[in-house]
C-alpha cells in the first residue's frame, strides 16, 4: 500500500498555475526526494498533501485514506519540518520541542521521554535552556526538525530543511534523516540541491514548474539522459582548428572553451579520455590538469529543462 | 494544560507586551497620583452653589436652613448666591456657576441644567422640605405650642439625612474617572494580546500557524487554549492594576471595589477578543496589525476620557452612540454609575454591552478560523 498518494493535484494562484497535474505515489520505508529549482512548486505540493492550501482539482491519500483538514487520525502519524523555521521564539529549546510534542501526545509522562530523545537526537542537549535567537543557523533548523519529530511519527516530510546551513549540520541532518529511516519512517524530502537527494534518496521525482518531470532513483535517472561523462583540462590556448577537431571525435555532444578551461561533453561510450589525449597531443597542445566527472543530476535537469538546477 | 502553561509562558516573556500591558498603566497611574496629589481627601467636599433671586418671597426659615445645612464634615451643603433677576441667574447656570435655581413659585420651583449629583442633590433638599413643610403645616393647626420644638428637631434630622447624601451620590471623587479610564485602557491593550493569539493560530500568517494547523489538535481547541491562558493572565493583571490603584495610589473604590474588579474582567475578555478579529480580519504583516491594535485602545480609552476628562460629556451630546458602543467608554460609564450615581441597573447595562461586544467578536473570528483550507500560504 502507497504510503502517499497524489492523484492529478492541480493548485492555481490565480493565472499561476503552482502545481500542475501532479502525480506521486510513495511507499513505505522510501526516502523520496522531491528535487526541483525554487519556485518549482515543492512546497505548494506539501502544503496541498497536508491539507493545509485548498486546490483546484485532484486527489490525495495519506496511509490509503483520504486525506482533509479534520483527519486528525492521520495527522497524528505524520511529521513535518517546513521550509521556514517554526518555533516560539519566548519558548526554550525544550520547552518548544515540549510543546508542539504536546499537540500530538497528550501524556506527559510519555511525552518527556520522547522529547528527551528528540533533543539526543537532534544533538541539543547542550542547548535545551536557549532561546532560539541565540541559536547558530544550524542549530536552529535541529530544533525545527526536533518540533516535527518528537512524536515519531511513521511519515516524515522535510521541506528544504538546510537551506542555509553550515555544512557540518547539513551532514547531522542528513545522517539524522537516514536514521528516522531506518527506525522505520517513511521520508520525503524536498531540496534544490542535487546532492543531497545524491547521498540520501532512494528515489526521487523531477519537479519543474509545477510537473513532475521525471521519476526514478537517481541511476535510472541518469540512465534517462544521453550524457556518459564529463571530461575537464586545463588548456593553456586552443584554437579554432583543435576545437573543431575534438569536436568529430565519436561521442562527443558538446565542448565549451572558457578561461583556460576546456569542457567536453560525451555520450555514453568507451575510450573517450584516451581519443582526446591523443588528438590534443597530435595538434601539440599543452595541457594541465584533467577531471572527469560522471553525469550528475544536474545534467538529467538540464537535458529535460533545458536550463540549470540552480539560479 | 500545556498548552495553557506554555501559551501563558509565551505572552509573559514578550517584553514588550508586559510593558503595555502592566508597567505602562501603572506608571501612568503613578502620574495621575502626583499629578493630582492627596486625591482620596473625603473632606474636600466642596460647597454645592445655589441661586436665588432678591426679592423673591421665599419662605424666611427655608433660606435659613439652606444657608445652615452641612456636611458631617462641618462643611455647608450650600453657597447660596443672590442674583437680581432671573437672567442673570440663568446665564449663571449656563456655565455652571450655579448648579440650580430655586424660586418661590408654585410651592418652591427647582431649575436644572441636567440632571447630575449636584442637581439632584438640591433636589432631594427641596423634596426633604416640601415633606417637613406639610407636616408643620399639619402640627400648626392641631399643636401650635409644638410646632417650634418640632422644627428644631426636624432640621437637625433633615439635615443629618442631607448630610449621607454627598457621600452616597455626589461624586466627591472628580479623579476617579482617570482612573476608571486607566483601568479601560489596561483591559483594551488585551488586544494586543489577542491579537497575536489570532495570529499564531493561521497557517497563512505565521510558520507556528501553519504547524499547528497539521497536528493532530484541532485549530478550535488550541483557540480555546490560547484564549484561556491568556485570559486567565489578562484577569491577574487587571486585578494588579486595580490593587496598585488602590492600595499604593490609595484610590478608594469604596464598596465598588469588586464590581470594578469584574467590570476590568468582562472588558479584559472584550478586548481579547476584539485582538483576536483584528488578527484575523485584517490583512498585513504583524506590525500593521500591532499599529492597529495600538490606535485601538489608544482611540478608545481616550473617548473614554483617560486624558481629557470631558470628552464623554462632548460625545454625549454630539454623538452619543460612540459612548454606548465604544469598550472603553462602557468600561468607565459602567463605574461612574456605580461611583456617582449609585445605579448598579446602569452598571449591568454597561457590562451586558460590553460582554455582548465580546461574544459576537469571538463567534466572527471563530467562524471565520473555522475556514478549513487555506487560499494561499
Ligand atoms: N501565496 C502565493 N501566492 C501566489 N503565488 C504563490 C504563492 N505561493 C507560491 N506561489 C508561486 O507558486 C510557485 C511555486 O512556489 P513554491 O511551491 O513555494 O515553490 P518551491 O517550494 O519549489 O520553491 C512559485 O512560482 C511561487 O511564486
Ligand atoms: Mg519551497
Amino acid at each position: 500500500m502507497a504510503v502517499v498518494k497524489i492523484e492529478n493535484l492541480v493548485k492555481r494562484y490565480g493565472d499561476l498555475v503552482a502545481v500542475d497535474h501532479f502525480n506521486l505515489e510513495i511507499e513505505e520505508g522510501e526516502i523520496f526526494g522531491l528535487l526541483g529549482p525554487n519556485g518549482s512548486g515543492k512546497s505548494t505540493t506539501i502544503h496541498c498533501l497536508l491539507s493545509l492550501l485548498s486546490y483546484d482539482k485532484g486527489d490525495i491519500e495519506i496511509f490509503g485514506r483520504k486525506m482533509t483538514p479534520t483527519s486528525y487520525d492521520i495527522k497524528k502519524d505524520i511529521g513535518i519540518i517546513m521550509q521556514n523555521v517554526a518555533v516560539f521564539q519566548e519558548l526554550t529549546v525544550y520547552e518548544n520541542i515540549d510543546y508542539f510534542c504536546g499537540l500530538y501526545v497528550p501524556q506527559k509522562g510519555q511525552r518527556k521521554k520522547l522529547v528527551e530523545e528528540a533533543i539526543e537526537f537532534a544533538g541539543l542537549s547542550e542547548f535545551r535552556k536557549f532561546y532560539p535567537k541565540k541559536l547558530s543557523g544550524g542549530l536552529l533548523r535541529r530544533l525545527n526538525i526536533a518540533c516535527g519529530i518528537a512524536h515519531k511519527p511513521k511519515l516524515i516530510i522535510l521541506d528544504e530543511p538546510t537551506v542555509a546551513v553550515d555544512p557540518q549540520s547539513r551532514n547531522k541532518i542528513l545522517e539524522g534523516i537516514q536514521e528516522l529511516n531506518r527506525q522505520g519512517a517513511t521520508i520525503i524530502y524536498t531540496t534544490h540541491y542535487m546532492e543531497e537527494v545524491e547521498q540520501i534518496c532512494t528515489r526521487i521525482a523531477i519537479m519543474d514548474k509545477g510537473r513532475n518531470l521525471a521519476l526514478g532513483t537517481k541511476d535510472e535517472l541518469k540512465a534517462m539522459i544521453d550524457l556518459g561523462e564529463t571530461i575537464q583540462m586545463e588548456v593553456m590556448e586552443l584554437s579554432e582548428e583543435v576545437s573543431d577537431a575534438i569536436r568529430t571525435l565519436p561521442h562527443v555532444i558538446g565542448v565549451s572553451y572558457d578561461k583556460g578551461l576546456l569542457k567536453v561533453r560525451f555520450s555514453k561510450g568507451k575510450h573517450n579520455l584516451l581519443r582526446l589525449l591523443d588528438m590534443l597531443k597530435e595538434k601539440e597542445t599543452v595541457f594541465g590538469n584533467i577531471h572527469s566527472e560522471l553525469p550528475t543530476l544536474n545534467d538529467v535537469f538540464l537535458e529535460i529543462t533545458g536550463k540549470e538546477l540552480r539560479d | 494544560m500545556i498548552h495553557i502553561k506554555y501559551r501563558m509562558k509565551t505572552m509573559l516573556r514578550q517584553k514588550s507586551l508586559i510593558f503595555w500591558s502592566l508597567a505602562f498603566p501603572l506608571i501612568l497611574g503613578m502620574m495621575f497620583y502626583f499629578m493630582f496629589g492627596g486625591i482620596n481627601d473625603l473632606e474636600q467636599f466642596q460647597e454645592v452653589p445655589v441661586g436665588i433671586l432678591r426679592g423673591d418671597s421665599l419662605p424666611e426659615e427655608f433660606v435659613t436652613m439652606l444657608k445652615e445645612v452641612k456636611t458631617e464634615g462641618d462643611i455647608p451643603l450650600f453657597q447660596v448666591k443672590t442674583y437680581d433677576t432671573l437672567y442673570k441667574a440663568e446665564k449663571a447656570l449656563q456655565s455652571e456657576k450655579i448648579y440650580g435655581i430655586i424660586q418661590s413659585k408654585d410651592d418652591l420651583s427647582l431649575t436644572v441644567k441636567s440632571s447630575d449629583s449636584y442637581s439632584s442633590l438640591i433636589k432631594t433638599f427641596l423634596d426633604q422640605y416640601r415633606e417637613n413643610t406639610a407636616l408643620i403645616t399639619e402640627m400648626a393647626e392641631k399643636n401650635p405650642d409644638q410646632v417650634a420644638a418640632f422644627v428644631t428637631d426636624m432640621a437637625a434630622g433633615a439635615q443629618a439625612k442631607i448630610a449621607e447624601i454627598p457621600l452616597k451620590g455626589t461624586d466627591k471623587d472628580p479623579y476617579a474617572q482617570y482612573f476608571y479610564a486607566l483601568i479601560a485602557m489596561t483591559c483594551l491593550i488585551g488586544t494586543m494580546v489577542g491579537m497575536h493569539n489570532g495570529n499564531d493560530i493561521q497557517a497563512d500568517l505565521t510558520a507556528v500557524g501553519a504547524r499547528r494547523n497539521v497536528a493532530p489538535t484541532p485549530k478550535l481547541r488550541q483557540v480555546l487554549y490560547d484564549f484561556t491562558a491568556t485570559y486567565i493572565l489578562y484577569c491577574v493583571i487587571v486585578a494588579v492594576v486595580t490593587g496598585v490603584c488602590v492600595f499604593v495610589y490609595g484610590q478608594d473604590f469604596g464598596q465598588n471595589a469588586g464590581l470594578v474588579l469584574l467590570g476590568g474582567w468582562i472588558g479584559s475578555f472584550t478586548s481579547l477578543a476584539i485582538g483576536e478579529v483584528i488578527a484575523v480580519f485584517i490583512k498585513g504583516p504583524v506590525q500593521k496589525k500591532e499599529g492597529i491594535c495600538v490606535a485601538v485602545f489608544m482611540i478608545s480609552s481616550f473617548l473614554a476620557g483617560l486624558q481629557w476628562g470631558d470628552i464623554t460629556f462632548i460625545i454625549e451630546e454630539k454623538c452619543p452612540v460612540i459612548n454606548r458602543i465604544n469598550p472603553g467608554t462602557l468600561i468607565v460609564n459602567g463605574f461612574k454609575s456605580l461611583s456617582v450615581y449609585g445605579d448598579s441597573r446602569r452598571y449591568m447595562i454597561n457590562m451586558v454591552t460590553l460582554a455582548v461586544i465580546g461574544i459576537i467578536c469571538v463567534i466572527i473570528s471563530v467562524l471565520k478560523l473555522r475556514r478549513v483550507r487555506y487560499e494561499s500560504i
